[in-house]
């Protein structure tokens, strides 16, 4: 019986990601992470914030990109908690978003002696895209008007003093999705409130002209972001424990390249190039 | 000369309709904003029903329209409604050419909360829509038993326990679930940690698998500019990983050598080359939608959903 090597190749390959991962998760493996400038400036730009300002984490995220930007909004609520940064959670592209945040913090507040209203809130989840941001900016309490208790937001200790977008000290967008350029446009551009950047790998390269042209104070790239977070807050959390997963997949996937190519020029040599095939499923 | 004739009529039109839509928009927002004040008891109701009642009437006559009405309805609509944002956002805060106001200030820029709760109110019915859209087409599945129906079977399942349980615990999330000790907010945290959470979080990682295979047969070194590629795909993955940043951690942290350190490459990589190339794309990216913006907004596009002259 022939052997169906396209067939097999792709449960191999599987197969061996798959393991490479999770040998990786499973045994405890100590990474170290060198500290990159628009993390370190993402870190300073929150300690900077004056205690009459407040910070918006902005949870623009759900469940598909939890393993990247849940370890973000954890180290930046560490962070806020630990500071004692009053802050609000909020969000307007992804429903979940504010829940997947309501928990991350309530999980966090009690070893810093936090407490809900008092010194952070969440704002839960407001449609309308950019013409709702604008109208945020200008008019917070008219636009947010609740929280996710549905308790008036202007009711809370926390909530003093803020009206507009003058009164937020930084906005932190987390998200997969490309929010950045709302919040410039909307936000930067007119109040000039500092805005920093969490997002996922792939999104990091879109965010550099941004960060090079100061419009935004800094920014964490992915799973690597958090994790070099979590090393300048002085704690391994998620991010700084599925790194050495994250470098034995990506050395897979370089060495699968490489293979690919070993084999597709041996083929070529002998005069019988098979070409790329798109086809992976 | 014909054509320029022409573009001199369709101008002078949009000036004319933009200052007739700015006059009515000023008035119509003015004379709308009492109905967003928010209102309790017996005349909230009646305001829900008196805006249900207007709106099925409404949608009842456009309905019963020609096409060309219809049309003609969504183009007013739509210029209409980006006249607001221009003439608020174009026109200075405060100038003398508002000499009607006591502070001579942009007569727009108050009305902006009552658009914004108005556009809310509008993607909310677009959820709707969706929900009754989607509702319908595994409903038909169903309905016809087509092929993998049990799917259809497996969403609204699923749609109806979170629904039921998302508005349940919104509403009383101390409640008790059938007398027993379990409250309806457990349930629903249940529901959202345990299925939610895992599913979504199981369909995006599935990308990563995809891509490996991927990697591994499509990405193929045959030309000078494939070979650059490799080189900064190496660099960046290897770059943002602790295993990279170990290859060279016997380099000095400072220094020339320093520059040589895998993190730093991969900064340079991304901070250099894809920035300036990012950079380009993006800027390509916003002229286009610029464009496209005011060719759906003056309605001269057409295509998708515009092919048809009115």
């Amino acid at each position: 019986m022939k052997l169906d090597w396209q067939f097999w190749s792709r449960r191999l390959i599987w197969l061996a990601l798959a393991i490479a991962t999770a040998v990786f998760l499973l045994v405890k493996v100590h990474a170290r992470m060198y500290v990159s400038r628009p993390a370190l400036d993402l870190y300073r730009a929150v300690e900077a914030v004056p205690p009459d300002k407040i910070i918006v984490i902005s949870c623009n995220w759900e469940m598909g990109t939890y393993g990247e930007n849940g370890p973000q909004t954890e180290a930046l609520i560490r962070q806020c908690l630990k500071l004692g940064k009053r802050f609000a959670i909020f969000g307007w592209t992804w429903p979940p978003g504010p829940m997947l945040g309501q928990q991350i913090a309530e999980r966090l507040q009690r070893p810093y002696h936090r407490r809900y209203g008092r010194d952070w809130v969440n704002w839960g989840f407001n449609t309308g895209g950019s013409p709702m941001i604008r109208g945020w900016a200008k008019n917070i309490p008219g636009t947010i008007k609740e929280d996710i208790f549905h308790k008036p937001i202007m009711s809370y200790p926390v909530m003093k003093g803020v009206n507009t977008a003058r009164d937020v000290g930084l906005i932190i967008d987390i998200t997969p999705s490309n929010t950045l350029i709302t919040w410039i446009e909307f936000v930067y551009g007119i109040y000039r409130t500092p805005i920093g950047y969490a997002c996922t790998g792939v999104m990091a390269p879109e965010a550099f002209p941004y960060y090079d042209a100061h419009q935004i104070v800094g920014v964490l790239k992915g799973l690597a972001g958090a994790a070099e977070y979590e090393q300048l807050l002085g704690y391994r959390g998620d991010a700084l424990k599925r790194m050495p997963a994250q470098s034995s997949a990506h050395a897979l996937i370089i060495a699968l390249i490489v293979l690919g190519n070993v084999i597709y020029l041996r083929a070529r040599r002998r005069g019988q190039a098979p070409g790329a095939r798109l086809t992976t499923t | 000369m014909m054509r320029t004739r022409q573009w001199a009529i369709v101008l002078g039109i949009y000036i004319v309709a933009g200052l007739v839509g700015a006059v009515a928009l000023w008035w119509l927002t003015h004379a709308l904003t009492p109905i967003f004040r928010p209102l309790k008891g017996a005349n909230l109701w009646a305001a829900v029903g008196g805006s249900v009642a207007f709106w099925i009437g409404l949608m009842a006559l456009l309905h019963r329209m020609p096409a060309s009405v219809k049309k003609r309805v969504a183009v007013v609509v739509t210029f209409v409604s980006g006249l607001f944002y221009v003439l608020e956002f174009y026109l200075p805060k405060k100038s003398g050419i508002f000499f009607w106001r006591t502070h001579h200030t942009n007569p727009f820029s108050p009305m902006l909360d009552t658009v914004g709760v108005a556009t809310l109110v509008i993607t909310g019915f677009t959820l709707l829509l969706a929900t009754f859209n989607l509702c319908l087409v595994h409903g038909k599945n169903i309905a016809a038993r087509r092929t993998g129906y049990y799917n259809s079977v497996a969403f609204y399942l699923a749609f109806f326990a979170m629904a039921t349980f998302g508005l349940w615990q919104n509403h009383a999330p101390t409640s008790k679930l059938f007398a027993s000790k379990v409250t309806v907010a457990q349930v629903y945290g249940y529901l959202f940690n345990s299925t939610y959470v895992p599913l979504g979080s199981t369909l995006f990682s599935v990308l990563a698998f995809y891509m490996a295979t991927a990697a591994f047969r499509a990405f193929r070194v045959r030309t000078a500019e494939a070979g650059f590629m490799m080189v900064a795909a190496f660099i960046c993955m290897m770059g943002q990983v602790p295993l990279g940043m170990w290859l060279t951690h016997t380099l000095p942290l400072h220094g020339p050598l320093s520059h040589l350190r895998m993190e730093s490459m991969a900064n340079w990589v991304l901070g250099v080359f894809s920035m300036a190339g990012l950079r380009a794309v993006t800027f390509g990216i916003f002229v286009g939608a610029l464009a496209m913006s005011l060719r759906i907004w003056l309605n001269l596009e057409r295509g998708a959903f515009f092919e048809q002259e009115l």
